[in-house]
């Protein structure tokens, strides 16, 4: 048996171990993995086209989501051949920094083509911080975004609501979508909802630190979700979206149709929603910063972009390649294409940005959440810990199959396992 | 199988004995680069620790054990299983009855056949995403039409609740977790899967029934058999070889079903609380997701292998012998 | 008078068979000629009521569709050209000749089909990401991924095997006579006796390889590469909210094999179930 299994073992390693990194491809373009689809994907390739007529050719290849390129990332590293950029998330970075993948940022920045304090000093602190693992700068903050509330203020008047106030506290978000939920003709199907959301934990890890809880524990070891903070907030979760009855729960995306559709009267979204709603509203949008809790406080959402080891040169490229599209010009440009979050503060004055805040006034208070925000944790297991949270406690809670306190312990103690064993 | 003894006069010359190796060898490159070496080393890989892609270590079986005792696992396995049982006697049996009732020399055999098999030239990918439109809960078609009939209404593919429990629930009755049978989103999946080949299995069924020779119908006939009696003695007993064959076919592509569930549940793909998580998509997510594992993979997909194996060879071995001779 | 009404019931099923089958169809054309607002009525409507034409150019050129449509038929021609002449020259062996390690080898080659496609693409995955040549990551998004491992099949050999069996042993006795050489013999003889068996082949080859999902989605990374399959499932998961471009891409994505069923249905459909037939 054992013997047999070493001749199998011996083939396998014989395909699976002869790869070379095919480093004898340096005059081949810089290859730029990302998740970016619709009108993001067009943003991009816009900049990064620009890019690679004056500078360098960059080739931009799009997975379309973000669950396929980590599968397209942990693939390609996994045969031997990394892309020389890509987006990542905080998690999936420790995974990357851990096996060796990755030329980390920092030392770029020392380099004659790096940045200077100066420069460093431009960039909001958040992103930073988010983007350090282990004391080095290993990733850099590419499009970051914030949650916010995106409400339909015909909605809001013909409900004798102030479309210039929207709910500012957990109490009115509640209230609010009761007094926007419309079932005329009583059939306990409304006709309009007050709020929509698709099944996340997004909205959940908001409400926790909202609710002055954490994800993880300070040092990162154990999950902290099922704290009665974390308890609370799920609480108030399936109140809002479940028992309140005031509330559409749809598959994934659906929930901003029926938005745009004028079925619904608010939604969460991240700042980049705009980019998807674009256009195609009929009634007057307002956006706000989310309903704050007893802190005010946000998770900065997004993805960082991440160098892979390849040779000196292709790595000095692809830096070259992120400085430029991180300066305050390209990152306004960016951020007013997309409503992602401008990287750098002296971008906020870039006139793309303001014509942007001019139109949608809200965006301006709704960036500033930037001020409070906290990052996403960075440890290696918090990925699949993320998944179980999402899979294990909020889709059973909201599908009405688990109670918020067990549901969040007994996924928190899977959560536990999958850190412990990363 | 009719085998014959090859002829050899064209072997005749100087490249005789090598001629037949030179018309094989593209084909034999083809098959052994492509096939059979990724088939060994899928057996290879599933002994190491390839975490992360790194072969790290031989490691036994201990990729087996981990996936034993991955409940996630033993989910997929028991949703693979429903979804077998669910479409393999939908689909076989739908498609026998169609056949039993084109064969009568009925007006428009011709049409029938050509609407019924359209499905089978469409793709999976495009099939799904209209089924999971007409599944939509709020614009679709279906819930439109039970509204229609003052229903209220179904979750469909986002309803995770078994389908026994919701056919009992009006009654009362409150099933246990273990009796609450697939949920209703992979009812779903399963009818659209077997929407989907039913075209195909009643070609086959209408071949099968063509080689029934007409005399044991008139000889039944005259013996005053009643239509059930001709079914029950004539009919299924001689069409059991194209029902062994289409039943071990359909659970063979049952196992391996992929598309649909991939395009038509979630997101996250495999919901509702994993209750559409099938054996392939389990071995798609753990192969190609983060943290991928291919030697773990590559042990899931032995074990698909295994399953499969059993049930090719059941059909070579036993059936063949038993059902045709029987 | 009894046989009549059961006619009738009879002739009612298979037509509520007949509009199960078509109605997706008219739904996936119905729905692509709507637009935003039709599309969120609950219930839905029957027909458009202002059909919206635009979404299919719309849909067209939301990604790249045309590429899609051009890598899948260079791919799907590719394949068929190369699994005719793979099997045609194999299935001759086979037939035709004598030789040691004959049934072996045949044996060999129908043991794979007993190996479905999801237990073998992970190895084969590192298998073609290390193969030399291609782009970058081997083989990995490139056409040679998606073309090269399936050049030969091995129900074709088998198929035209069985047919070039069926041949009178005279023709080949005739045909050695006639002093024909073995490359003679295949190509004047037994490929213009064995038309029908080579159509079969083809078709289902090439509608195997426009329709196959898995394999694609795995191996490809790039617009530049990705077959129609492959960038129908990924349009759909980006723009999932949009109905109406959706099944519009829908509809012209299975356009091209409908139209060819429709003139060639009697072909296709043997061609397709030609397993089925040999029981």
């Amino acid at each position: 048996m054992k013997k047999l299994a070493a001749i199998l073992a011996v083939a396998a390693l014989a395909i699976a171990g002869c790869g070379g990194g095919g480093s004898d491809s340096s005059n081949e373009p810089i290859r730029f993995w990302h998740a970016m689809g619709g009108p993001l994907g067009s943003a991009l390739d816009e900049l990064v086209g620009e890019y690679s007529t004056t500078h360098a050719p960059i080739e931009s290849v799009s997975m379309g989501k973000y669950e396929a390129l980590s599968q397209k990332i942990m693939a390609a590293v996994a045969a031997g051949g990394p892309p020389d950029l890509a987006q990542c998330y905080e998690a999936w970075a420790a995974n990357l920094i851990d096996n060796g993948s990755l030329a980390p940022i920092s030392g770029f920045l020392a380099s004659p083509k790096g940045l200077s304090e100066e420069e460093m000093a431009d960039f909001w602190p958040i992103f930073l911080e988010a983007s350090t693992h282990q004391g080095q700068l290993w990733t850099f903050p590419f499009n970051k975004s914030v949650r916010c509330l995106y409400y339909n203020k015909d909605m809001f008047r013909a409900a004798g609501l102030d479309p210039e106030r929207p709910p500012r506290t957990w109490d009115e978000y509640r209230d609010y979508a009761r007094k926007l939920t419309i079932d005329a003709d009583g059939d306990g199907r409304p006709e309009q909802y007050g709020f929509a959301s698709q099944i996340t934990a997004s909205m959940f890890e908001n409400l926790l630190v909202q609710n002055g809880g954490s994800l993880l524990n300070a040092d990162e070891t154990a999950v902290a979700f099922d704290s009665p903070e974390g308890i609370e907030a799920l609480e108030f979760m399936t109140d809002l979206l479940v028992r309140d009855g005031t509330s559409r729960v749809s598959q994934g995306f659906e929930y901003q149709n029926e938005f745009l559709g004028g079925r619904v009267a608010m939604i969460e979204g991240s700042s980049v929603t705009l980019a998807f709603l674009g256009g195609k509203y009929t009634f007057e949008l307002g956006i706000a910063p989310l309903p704050a809790g007893k802190v005010d406080a946000q998770l900065v959402a997004g993805t960082d972009v991440v160098v892979f080891k390849t040779s000196p040169e292709r790595e000095a490229e692809a830096w070259a390649f992120v400085k430029w599209f991180t300066e305050p010009a390209q990152t306004a440009r960016w951020a007013a294409a997309t409503g992602y979050l401008p990287v750098r503060k002296s971008a906020m004055t870039h006139p793309a940005l303001q014509a942007k805040m001019s139109d949608h006034p809200g965006l301006r208070e709704a960036y500033a959440q930037l001020e409070r925000a906290v990052a996403q944790p960075k440890a290696r297991g918090w990925y699949e810990g993320r998944t179980i949270l999402e899979r294990d406690a909020i889709e059973p809670v909201l599908r009405g199959k688990a109670e918020p306190a067990d549901a969040l312990r007994a996924a928190a103690a899977k959560a536990n396992e999958a850190l412990a064993e990363s | 199988m009719p085998d014959r003894e090859p002829v050899s006069p064209l072997q005749r010359g100087r490249w005789g004995p090598w001629m037949p190796w030179l018309f094989l060898a593209p084909a034999a490159l083809i098959i052994f680069t492509f096939r059979i070496l990724p088939i060994v080393s899928a057996l290879g890989v599933s002994f190491f620790d390839a975490s992360f892609g790194k072969v790290r270590g031989f490691v036994g079986l201990a990729q087996y054990q981990k996936l034993f005792a991955d409940p996630d696992f033993w989910q997929s396995m028991g949703n693979t299983l429903w979804f077998v049982a669910g479409s393999v006697p939908l689909s076989v049996g739908t498609s026998l009855l169609f056949a039993m009732m084109l064969r009568r020399g009925v007006r428009f055999l011709g049409l029938y056949r050509t609407i019924y098999f359209l499905p089978v030239v469409t793709s999976f990918v495009a099939v799904s995403m209209v089924w999971k439109l007409i599944f939509h809960e709020d614009v679709g078609l279906a819930n439109s039409v039970l509204r229609v009939f003052g229903g209220h209404g179904l979750h469909w593919l986002s309803e995770s609740t078994g389908i026994f429990e919701l056919a009992l629930a009006r009654f009362g009755v409150d099933l246990p977790t273990w009796a609450e049978g697939p949920s209703l989103a992979l009812v779903c999946v399963i009818i659209v899967s077997a929407w989907r080949g039913i075209g195909y299995n009643v070609v086959i069924f209408l071949a099968g029934l063509q080689n029934i020779p007409e005399h044991y119908y008139e000889a039944a006939r005259i013996d005053g058999a009643g239509r059930f009696g001709i079914f029950r003695n004539v009919t299924w007993p001689l069409l059991t070889p194209t029902t062994f064959y289409v039943v071990v076919m359909t659970m063979i592509l049952s196992f391996q079903v992929f598309a649909p569930i991939y395009l038509m549940t979630g997101p996250p793909v495999g919901g509702p609380l994993g209750t559409t998580s099938v054996i392939v998509y389990y071995l798609f997510e753990k192969g190609f997701d983060a943290g991928g594992n291919m030697g773990y993979a590559s042990a899931v997909a032995l074990v698909l292998f295994a399953i499969i194996l059993a049930l090719t060879l059941f059909q070579r071995k036993v059936v063949e012998k038993r059902v045709h001779y029987a | 008078m009894k046989s009549l009404r059961r006619n009738w019931a009879v002739h009612l099923m298979l037509v509520v068979g007949a509009i199960s089958f078509l109605l997706p169809f008219y739904w996936m054309l119905n729905t692509s000629l709507k637009g935003p607002t039709e599309l969120a009525l609950s219930p839905p409507s029957w027909w458009p009521a202002m059909p919206r034409f635009e979404n299919y150019p719309d849909a067209w050129h939301a990604v790249p569709f045309p590429r899609y449509f051009l890598n899948t038929i260079l791919v799907a021609g590719s394949i068929v050209v190369g699994v005719v002449v793979t099997s045609g020259l194999s299935a001759f062996a086979f037939s035709f000749f004598r030789f040691r390690g004959r049934e072996g080898m045949f044996n060999t080659f129908l043991s794979t089909m007993m190996v479905p496609e999801p237990v073998y693409i992970i190895s084969s995955y590192i298998l073609l990401f290390n193969l030399p040549g291609g782009g970058r990551d081997g083989w990995i998004d490139d056409y040679s991924a998606l073309i090269v491992p399936w050049l030969a099949h091995v129900f074709s050999i088998f198929l035209l095997r069985q047919h070039f069996l069926s041949f009178p042993p005279d023709l080949v006795d005739a045909a050695v006579i006639d002093g024909c050489g073995p490359v003679r013999f295949l190509f004047s003889m037994v490929l213009p006796l064995s038309k029908a068996a080579l159509t079969t082949v083809c078709l289902f080859t090439f509608i195997n390889t426009w329709n196959s999902f898995l394999w694609p989605l795995v191996m490809t990374n790039s617009d530049s590469i990705r077959p129609i399959q492959v960038g129908l499932a990924f349009f759909a998961s980006e723009q999932g909210t949009e109905h109406g471009l959706m099944m519009a891409a829908a509809v012209f994505s299975i356009a091209p094999l409908l139209i060819a069923y429709f003139f060639a249905q009697k072909q296709i459909i043997e061609s397709l179930t030609h397993t089925g037939l040999k029981g």
